[in-house]
C-alpha cells in the first residue's frame, strides 16, 4: 500500500541537498543503536570476551594450581572469590581462563562451517538443477541426525581434543549453514535486479559477487550468530562427555563434569561453569535476535 | 581505452534503413506444468508460435491481459529464457545461430527496462553503482569512466547526478527509480529498448512524465522500442505499431491507427470497449467479454479466443486461424476476415453481410 | 425523525507517529453519504485515500491518531467499543480490497468463509448460511456457483476472487461498503465487469458505497460524486458530471490532463511538474501550491477553504473564483 508509505523518500530531483545517503548497513547500525536489549547484550558479551582475552590478567591465580587443603571453599572466600574446585584451583581464574577455550570452540566451527557451507550454499543456489540436488541431497543425509548425536560420533571416532572438537562442530554445522543459504540464494536470484545484471551480459561472477552475495550476507550473519549460540552448548557438552577438551585445561564443560560430584558438597560453586555457558549462550542468541529485528527492515516502496 | 567488444556483429546498423531492426519467427515457449505421478505432464503454452517484425526507429506496442505470454515474449527475447522453438534475428544477424550473434552481443543491443517494482533494483548498491555495473562489467570499462558514463546517464533521465549518485534505492519514489531503470538500460549503449510494464506501477501524472522522457530518448538516442503494457492508452500514445497477444499467440497486428480505429478481430474490439469511460452521462452498460482469460495451461481447440468470443462457430473449433494480412500492414488472426474460411461471416461466403 | 447519514465525517485528520518524525496521513477531511450514494475519492500514491477509508472502520494500527468524529448510520465509530466495532464490521460495513487473496483466507473455502459470517452475525443455522452462501454466488455472477462453493481461493482466477470477496463482503447486508482499489489489479476485461457488477449490487441493495481509486476510469464509472484528493485533503468535491467537467482546482485539471485517454498520440504529455509532498513536512498553506502553474504568494500563507464553484461543488483554491467567473 503506497498510500500508506510512511516515510515519503526523496521527492524531486532538486531536493534537499546536504542529507547523507542512508545505506542499508547504517539503517541497520542505526537501529542496533537504539535496541537496549541488544546493546546490553553486547556489551555482556565484549565484556566475557575481554576477561577470555586478557585472562592472564584477569585471573588471580594460575588456574593450574590447585591446592589439597583448599579444596571446594565456597564463594565468598577471601582470596578465591568464586571458590575452589575438587582440586583446589580458583574458580574465577580457571572461568576466565576457560573462556577462552569455550569461545574459541564455539565460535570457530561457526566461522569454518560459514566459509564452507556458505560456499556450497551459493553454489547450490546458482548452479543448475543437478548440481542443486546434488549438495542438496547430501545435505538432507547429514541433517537426518540429531546434531549432538553427529557430534558426539564424530568425536567418537576420531577421538576427543580440540582440534577434533571444532572438526567434528564444523561438520555439524555445515549442513544447516548450506540450507540458509541455499535458500536465500534461490530467493534473492529470482529477483528481478538479478535478472536484469543476467541482461546485461554481465559475466558470472559479477554478479554473484556484487548482487547476490551483499543480498545473502546479511542473513546468514543472522544465523551464524544464533549457531554460535548452539556450538558453545555442544562444545561444552562435548567436553562435558570427555569426546572434548582434555583435562587439566580449563574449560566450562569440562569443569561442569570434574565439579559434578560436588554438586552436594558446595552446590553454589558446582554450577558457575553452567551459569558461564548458559549467559555466554544465551547473549549470542539474544544478539541474533537483534541483528534479525535489525536487518529486518521494511523499506518503503 | 579499447572497446573491446567492436567486432563483426556490433557494428551499428549493418542492414541500412530498410532492414528490420529485429525480426521474429515463430517463437515458441512451453512451460512443463506441475505434473502428475503418472500420465502426461500438462505443458503451459506461453508463447506459441509468435512471429512479428520491428523497424528501424519505430516503435512496437504489445498489448495483452494476463496470462497472454507478452512478459515472456519480452523474457525471450533478451534470452533470459531459452525459446523451445523459433528463430529471432537482429539487423539481420540470427541469434544464437553459428555465423550469427552470441547471447552476449545480443544483450549489448537489446536491453530491458523492467517494471517499477522496489526488487528490480539492487538494494544494497548504489544508484551510480547500478548504472555502472553494466558497462564495468560487461564492457569492462574502467571503474572512473563507467562512473562517468552513470553520471552522464543521470544527467539524461533528469536526475541530478550530484544528488542521487550516492543514493540507495529505498530513498528513491517510484518514478525517480524508474528512471533509474531506465538509465541502467542505456548504460550499454543498446539499439533497441524493451520496456516491459514500464509504467504500469506509476502513478498517472509520473507515468506521463516518464512517457514523456521516454519519447525524448528515443529522438535523441536514435532508438527502437518494443512497449509491452497492458494499459491500452499507454500503448497507443507510445507506439508506432501495435501487436495483440491472447493466450500465446498473436490474434492482430498493425499500426496504431488501424488498431484503434479499425479493428478487426473481436477480441481487440472487446479490449477497446472495455476500457473505462471517461464521460458520467455516458457510462460502459454491459461488459464487452464475460468471464475472466482463461488458463494457458490446455488452451481451447482451433481459435483460443473462441471460448469467449459472441462470433464463434464449428470451425473456429476445428481449425485454428493463421495470422492474416488483409490490408495495409493489417494482419488479423479470425477466420471472419479470411474469405473461404468457412465462417459464415467472411467475405465469399454466401451469408455474409458486407 | 431523520433517518442519519450512512457515512458522516467531521474533520477527520490521521496522525502517524514514527520514532523521528509524524506523518500528517489525512488533514480534515469531511463529507457526508446517504445511503444509495456511492462517493469516488480519487487520489494518487500518498493522498490519503486509503488511510481515510481505513478509519472510517479504525483499520489503523495503533500507533495512529484519530482525531474528528466519524458516524456510520449514527454510530460513533471512533468511540465505539472493541466489541460493539466487530459487530460494525462486516454487519453494517464491509469492505473490500485490492488483492483478495490477502483478504480471503487460504484455507478454508468460499462456502465455509461466507457461511462462517452470516453465521456469526445473524445467528442462522450453518445450512442456511451455507443456502445464503449459494445464493450470493450467483448474484455475484459467479459461474458454477454450486460448484465454487467448495472452492479454495487459490483454485480460483483473479477475477472470480474478487467476486467471492465482494459476496462475503456483502453476505450481512451491510449498509456502507467501502471499496479500496477492488479492480486496480485486474485485467481490463474483468475490471469493467467487477465496476458494472458494483454498480448493479447497489442500486439492488441500496448500499453507500465509498469507492477509492487512482484510476479516472474506474472512478466516473461507479460514482455519483466524486471527491479528489491531495496530500490528506479534498481539494475538490462535487458530482461525478461537474468535476469532469469543470475540473476547477488546478489539481484536478493537471491529474485530468495527464490522463492519456484524451491525449494526442505522439504529441508531450501534459504533466504537473514535480512530485507530491512529504506527508511528513507539509509546506505551509495550499498543499499543491509548489507545484501549481497559477500559484500567487498568498497561496502559501493560509490553508485554502472550500470555496463554491457551482450546485454541490466545491474546490480549495482560493483562485476559483475568477476562474469560473461564478457570481459571488
Amino acid at each position: 500500500m503506497a498510500d500508506i508509505a510512511l516515510v515519503r523518500a526523496v521527492n524531486t530531483p532538486d531536493d534537499t541537498p546536504g542529507s547523507e545517503p542512508r545505506g542499508y548497513w547504517n539503517t541497520v547500525g542505526d537501529r542496533l543503536m537504539h535496541d537496549r536489549v541488544t546493546l546490553g547484550v553486547s556489551a555482556v558479551l565484549l565484556l566475557i570476551i575481554c576477561l577470555a582475552v586478557f585472562a592472564p590478567w584477569a585471573a588471580t591465580h594460575d588456574p593450574l594450581q590447585g591446592s589439597v587443603i583448599r579444596r571446594l571453599k565456597p564463594v565468598g572466600t577471601p582470596g578465591f572469590f568464586l571458590g575452589t574446585d575438587e582440586t583446589g584451583r580458583d574458580i574465577w581464574s580457571r572461568l576466565v581462563y576457560g573462556g577462552r577455550l569455550s569461545l574459541f570452540c564455539g565460535i570457530a566451527p561457526v566461522v569454518l562451517a560459514t566459509m564452507i557451507g556458505g560456499m556450497l550454499g551459493l553454489l547450490a543456489g546458482i548452479g543448475g538443477r543437478l548440481l542443486n540436488n546434488l549438495i542438496m541431497r547430501v545435505v538432507d543425509v547429514f541433517y537426518a541426525f540429531p546434531s549432538v548425536l553427529l557430534a558426539i560420533a564424530i568425536c567418537g571416532v576420531i577421538g576427543a581434543g580440540i582440534g577434533n572438537t571444532i572438526l567434528s562442530l564444523t561438520i555439524v554445522f555445515i549442513a544447516p549453514i548450506v540450507r540458509v543459504t541455499e535458500s536465500l540464494t534461490t530467493q534473492v536470484k529470482t529477483r528481478d535486479f538479478v535478472e536484469a545484471a543476467r541482461a546485461s551480459a554481465a559475466p558470472l561472477l559479477a554478479i554473484i559477487r556484487h548482487q547476490i552475495l551483499p543480498n545473502v550476507l546479511g542473513g546468514i550473519l543472522v544465523y551464524a550468530t544464533s549457531l554460535v549460540s548452539i556450538s558453545i552448548i555442544l562444545s561444552a557438552g562435548l567436553s562435558f562427555l570427555g569426546l572434548g577438551v582434555t583435562p587439566p585445561n580449563p574449560e566450562w564443560g569440562l569443569m561442569l563434569n570434574a565439579l559434578r560430584q560436588s554438586i552436594f558438597v558446595n552446590p553454589l560453586v558446582a554450577a558457575l561453569p553452567g551459569v558461564a555457558i548458559v549467559i555466554t549462550s544465551l547473549c549470542f542468541n539474544l544478539l541474533s535476535d537483534g541483528l534479525r529485528s535489525a536487518m529486518d527492515i521494511k523499506l518503503p516502496s | 581505452m579499447i572497446d573491446r567488444t567492436r567486432s563483426a556483429g556490433s557494428d551499428p546498423d549493418r542492414g541500412g534503413p530498410a532492414q528490420p531492426l529485429l525480426l521474429v519467427r515463430d517463437l515458441k515457449k512451453h512451460f512443463p506444468g506441475r505434473g502428475r505421478w503418472l500420465g502426461r505432464r500438462e505443458m503451459v503454452q506461453a508463447v506459441d508460435g509468435v512471429s512479428f517484425s520491428l523497424a528501424k526507429g519505430t516503435a512496437l506496442g504489445v498489448v495483452g491481459e494476463s496470462g497472454c505470454g507478452k512478459s515472456t515474449t519480452a523474457r525471450l527475447l533478451v534470452r533470459l529464457i531459452k525459446p523451445d522453438d523459433g528463430e529471432v534475428i537482429f539487423d539481420g544477424d540470427a541469434v544464437g545461430a553459428p555465423q550469427g550473434l552470441t547471447i552476449r552481443e545480443l544483450r549489448l543491443q537489446m536491453q530491458m527496462v523492467f517494471q517499477d517494482s522496489y526488487s528490480s533494483l539492487n538494494p544494497r548498491a548504489t544508484i551510480a553503482d547500478i548504472i555502472a555495473f553494466g558497462p564495468r562489467t560487461a564492457k569492462h570499462l574502467r571503474p572512473l569512466h563507467a562512473r562517468e558514463r552513470a553520471e552522464r546517464l543521470l544527467e539524461q533521465v533528469g536526475l541530478r547526478p550530484s544528488f542521487f549518485a550516492r543514493r540507495y534505492p529505498h530513498e528513491l519514489s517510484g518514478g525517480q527509480r524508474q528512471r533509474v531503470n531506465i538509465a541502467r538500460a542505456l548504460a550499454l549503449e543498446p539499439r533497441l529498448l524493451i520496456l516491459d510494464e514500464a509504467v504500469s506501477a506509476l502513478d498517472k501524472s509520473v507515468e506521463a512524465q516518464i512517457l514523456n522522457l521516454l519519447a525524448d530518448l528515443r529522438r535523441d538516442l536514435d532508438l527502437s522500442y518494443i512497449f509491452i503494457s497492458h494499459d491500452l492508452n499507454v500503448v497507443r500514445h507510445v507506439s508506432d505499431r501495435v501487436v495483440v497477444m491472447y493466450l500465446g499467440r498473436i490474434v492482430e497486428a498493425g499500426s496504431v491507427g488501424e488498431i484503434f480505429r479499425r479493428a478487426r478481430h473481436p477480441y481487440t474490439q472487446a479490449l477497446l470497449r472495455a476500457m473505462p469511460s471517461m464521460d458520467p452521462d455516458c457510462r460502459t452498460a454491459a461488459p464487452p467479454l464475460i468471464g475472466d482469460p482463461p488458463n494457458p495451461i490446455n488452451p481451447p481447440s482451433g481459435c483460443r479466443f473462441r471460448t469467449r468470443c459472441a462470433f464463434a462457430e464449428e470451425v473456429c473449433a476445428r481449425v485454428s486461424p493463421r495470422l492474416d494480412p488483409i490490408d495495409n500492414q493489417h494482419e488479423v488472426a479470425c477466420h471472419m476476415a479470411v474469405p473461404g474460411s468457412g465462417h459464415s461471416c467472411s467475405v465469399g461466403s454466401p451469408d455474409a453481410d458486407d | 425523525m431523520i433517518e442519519p447519514s450512512a457515512v458522516d465525517v467531521t474533520d477527520l485528520t490521521v496522525r502517524f507517529r514514527l520514532r523521528d518524525r509524524t506523518v500528517h496521513a489525512v488533514n480534515g477531511i469531511r463529507f457526508r453519504l446517504e445511503r444509495g450514494e456511492v462517493l469516488g475519492i480519487l487520489g494518487e500514491s500518498g493522498s490519503g485515500k486509503s488511510v481515510t477509508l481505513r478509519a472510517v472502520m479504525r483499520l489503523l494500527p495503533a500507533n495512529c491518531e484519530i482525531g474528528g468524529q466519524i458516524f456510520v448510520c449514527g454510530e460513533d465509530v471512533n468511540g465505539a467499543s472493541a466489541q460493539r466495532l466487530e459487530d460494525l464490521r462486516g454487519g453494517r460495513i464491509a469492505m473490500i480490497f485490492q488483492e483478495p487473496i490477502t483478504a480471503l483466507d487460504p484455507v478454508f473455502t468460499i462456502g465455509e468463509q461466507i457461511a462462517e459470517t452470516i453465521v456469526r452475525h445473524e445467528g442462522v443455522s450453518r445450512r442456511e448460511g451455507r443456502r445464503r452462501a449459494l445464493e450470493l454466488l450467483e448474484r455475484v455472477q459467479i459461474p458454477s456457483a454450486r460448484r465454487r462453493l467448495d472452492s479454495y481461493p487459490h483454485e480460483m482466477s483473479g477475477g472470480m476472487r474478487q467476486r467471492a470477496m465482494i459476496a462475503l463482503a456483502l453476505c450481512c447486508n451491510p449498509s456502507v461498503l467501502l471499496a479500496d482499489e477492488p479492480t486496480t489489479a485486474l485485467d481490463v476485461t474483468v475490471q469493467i465487469q467487477i465496476l458494472l457488477l458494483l454498480r448493479e449490487l447497489q442500486r439492488e441493495l441500496g448500499m453507500a458505497v465509498i469507492f477509492v481509486t487512482h484510476d479516472v476510469g474506474a472512478a466516473v464509472e461507479v460514482s455519483d460524486r466524486l471527491a479528489v484528493m491531495y496530500a490528506g485533503r479534498f481539494v475538490e468535491t462535487g458530482s461525478a458530471r461537474d468535476v469532469m467537467r469543470k475540473r476547477a482546482h488546478p489539481y484536478t485539471e493537471g491529474l485530468l490532463a495527464a490522463n492519456l485517454h484524451s491525449a494526442e498520440p505522439g504529441r508531450r504529455l501534459m504533466t504537473i511538474p514535480g512530485a507530491p509532498p512529504d506527508l511528513a513536512a507539509l509546506p505551509p498553506g495550499c498543499s499543491f501550491a509548489p507545484r501549481c502553474s497559477r500559484a500567487l504568494p498568498g497561496c502559501s500563507e493560509r490553508v485554502p477553504n472550500l470555496e463554491p464553484c457551482g450546485e454541490g461543488h466545491v474546490a480549495r483554491c482560493i483562485r476559483i473564483r475568477e476562474r469560473l467567473a461564478v457570481p459571488t
